[in-house]
């Protein structure tokens, strides 16, 4: 049973979601459902990222949000999410990324001599790294932009086949007659 | 839409279009006074809200900054301290900022105030370093008004006979909207505790009412704008009415910086900064400022004259001292079966017990 660590998971992380990264500029964020279109045909084209690069941040979400035996961050496409982010309403945060990235394969290979890249881990190692930079900020950017390309519409490049409301049960029909959930349905009418 | 030049003098300015802006252009207009409703925020979907959108992201931050639906404290920033011996630090404080104000974007909890908090201070007694006192009208002064808006604006919600409840002339026009699954949960273990629970009063519609449809529960409420026009705003009430008078002209983008006197300390009219942020002076015989509990008495103290150096309404140095800000504690948890509270409306329930009240009546209530 991963669901309840799971969802206390992201209870923990929702919150400051919105002042942290949405803060800065969101021009361009109206191209993102062209984009997304684009994204849901192979092979996905990058923005920002090299190709190196990429996968070592797919690697890094894929840790964040896992798939088991639900959808993760990897089927989800948060990379893409984070590559197209970067380009337009999250340009504030290229250095985070560039750096970060740098300093994560130094780490990698000061750790773990033999290996040449963070993707190239065993999950084991990857969890060991990251649990050593889980407080740096490019930890915590990435984190952040994670839950938010799971979640978010996928318009934005994310939550790929909705595979992030899909994981939490969300549906985006916006318009629904009660009873809403399990206990207003076993509930005696109010009124 | 009518439209005046800034050099006529209209009978009234409104500053700011929201919850009592709305309002006050609208009465003024039927009353046959011309008025100019100055607003900061742009029009949002006024008159057409079926486009209001529903993704997070674009609500919060749409390609025109302008355009948001709340103020951005990036763009606007406020500094909050608790005494002036303290730093002052950053806020985040955001407030509706478009046609229609806060009731464009808020969760709609509409309850009427109780007797006794209209005389509070009588009640309770002075609270040191606070500047509580009663207000200069009654319940029962208020209470006619009180129906006037209901039925106008309408609300929700169902009216129930208890001294924690404020006494009503005349039921809601329209009956409560559903309790969700979090409402139900709340009224099993508030019994257990025996406490009250009752269904929330809402300026949100649950049937269809003066033209417009009833909520159909989209879930995307609080902070986007209602796409079916349930959300009884000023924008889908009180804007439109004042508009069809003929008398009274919107603009929007229309950020006030001063209310002006001449030297006889009498209104003139108001300058403010167009959407191309050209300095206007609008004449008029007199202002209403409902800008809101943290701007307008910002305003106030802006607006400074040789005769009035340190603001308006301010001989007596207390605008802009004793803010209180409605605080809001939430608590998450787990439970067995989905709740699904990603649908309806933000608050289906509330729980009466804990509201001012003469705690001898209400204790008699309880045991009841
Ligand atoms: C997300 C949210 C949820 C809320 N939920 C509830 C709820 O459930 N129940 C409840 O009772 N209350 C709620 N509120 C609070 C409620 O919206 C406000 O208390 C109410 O709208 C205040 O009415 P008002 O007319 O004083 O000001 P507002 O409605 O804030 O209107 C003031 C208007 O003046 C404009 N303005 C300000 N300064 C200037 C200037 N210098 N020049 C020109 N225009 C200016 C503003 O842009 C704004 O449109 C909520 C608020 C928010 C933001
Ligand atoms: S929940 Fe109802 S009132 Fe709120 S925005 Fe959706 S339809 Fe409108």
């Amino acid at each position: 049973m991963n669901q309840p660590s799971r969802r206390s998971f992201l209870i923990g992380s929702t919150s400051g979601l919105s002042s942290i990264w949405l803060a800065s500029n969101w021009s361009g964020i109206l191209d993102a459902k062209a984009h997304a279109q684009q994204a849901a045909r192979q092979p996905l084209p990058l923005a920002f990222f090299t190709k190196e690069q990429a996968t070592d941040v797919d690697a890094m979400t894929s840790q964040i949000i896992p798939t088991d035996d639900t959808p993760g961050a990897h089927e989800a496409r948060c990379v893409y999410f984070i590559d197209r982010a970067l380009t337009t309403f999250l340009r504030d945060s290229q250095p985070v990324y560039t750096q970060g990235l740098k300093d994560l394969q130094a780490r990698t290979k000061e750790l773990f001599p033999s290996a040449s890249k963070f993707s190239g881990l065993t999950s084991a190692q990857q969890i060991q790294l990251l649990t050593a930079i889980e407080n740096t900020p490019f930890f915590t950017t990435v984190r952040t932009h994670t839950i938010t390309g799971m979640f978010a519409s996928p318009a934005h490049g994310g939550n790929y086949s909705k595979a992030g409301w899909k994981l939490i049960g969300f549906e985006d029909t916006l318009d629904f007659k009660p009873p809403f959930g399990y206990y207003d349905a076993v509930s005696k009418p109010s009124r | 839409m009518i439209q005046y030049k800034p050099t006529t003098e209209v009978d009234f300015v409104v500053i700011g279009s929201g919850a009592a802006g709305g309002i006050m252009a609208k009465e003024l207009a039927i009353a046959g006074f011309s008025v100019v409703v100055l607003e900061q925020g742009g029009p949002g979907a006024y008159g057409h809200e079926q486009d209001y959108n529903k993704d997070e992201l674009l609500n919060m931050y749409p390609p025109k900054p302008a355009d948001r639906l709340m103020s951005d404290p990036v763009r606007q920033p406020n500094t909050f301290r608790r005494n002036d011996k303290e730093e002052a630090v950053r806020g985040t404080s955001r407030y509706g900022c478009v046609l229609g104000g806060g009731t464009v974007t808020y969760g709609g909890s509409s309850w009427r105030h109780l007797p006794y908090e209209f005389n509070e201070a009588t009640h309770e007694g002075a609270i040191a370093g606070t500047g509580f006192a009663d207000w200069p009208v009654t319940y029962e002064e208020m209470e006619p008004y009180y129906t006037k808006a209901e039925w106008e604006i309408g609300i929700s919600g169902l009216r129930v006979d208890s001294p924690l409840f404020a006494p009503m002339s005349k039921p809601y026009p329209v009956p409560p909207l559903p309790m969700k699954s979090s409402g139900a949960l709340l009224k099993v273990a508030a019994a257990k505790l025996g406490l009250t629970v009752v269904p929330n009063v809402a300026a949100i519609i649950s049937q269809p009412y003066q033209g417009r449809s009833a909520c159909i529960g989209c879930g995307m409420c609080s902070g986007f704008g209602c796409q079916v026009k349930a959300r009884s705003s000023s924008a889908v009430t009180m804007i439109p009415i004042a508009e069809k008078t003929g008398r009274c002209e919107i603009r929007t983008y229309s950020y006030v910086r001063e209310i002006s006197v001449d030297n006889n300390g009498r209104v003139t009219g108001a300058i403010y900064f167009d959407a191309q942020y050209r300095e206007v002076f609008q004449k008029s015989k007199a202002v209403v400022l409902s800008a809101n509990g943290l701007e307008s008495p910002r305003l106030l103290l802006l607006s400074k004259s040789a005769r009035y150096p340190d603001g308006l309404a301010n001989a007596n140095g207390v605008v802009g001292k004793y803010l209180m800000s409605g605080n809001v504690v939430d608590a998450s948890g787990l439970f067995e079966h989905p709740l699904n509270e990603f649908k309806g409306i933000v608050s289906g329930a509330a729980i009466l017990d804990y509201v001012p009240s003469d705690r001898s009546e209400a204790s008699m209530a309880a045991g009841a």
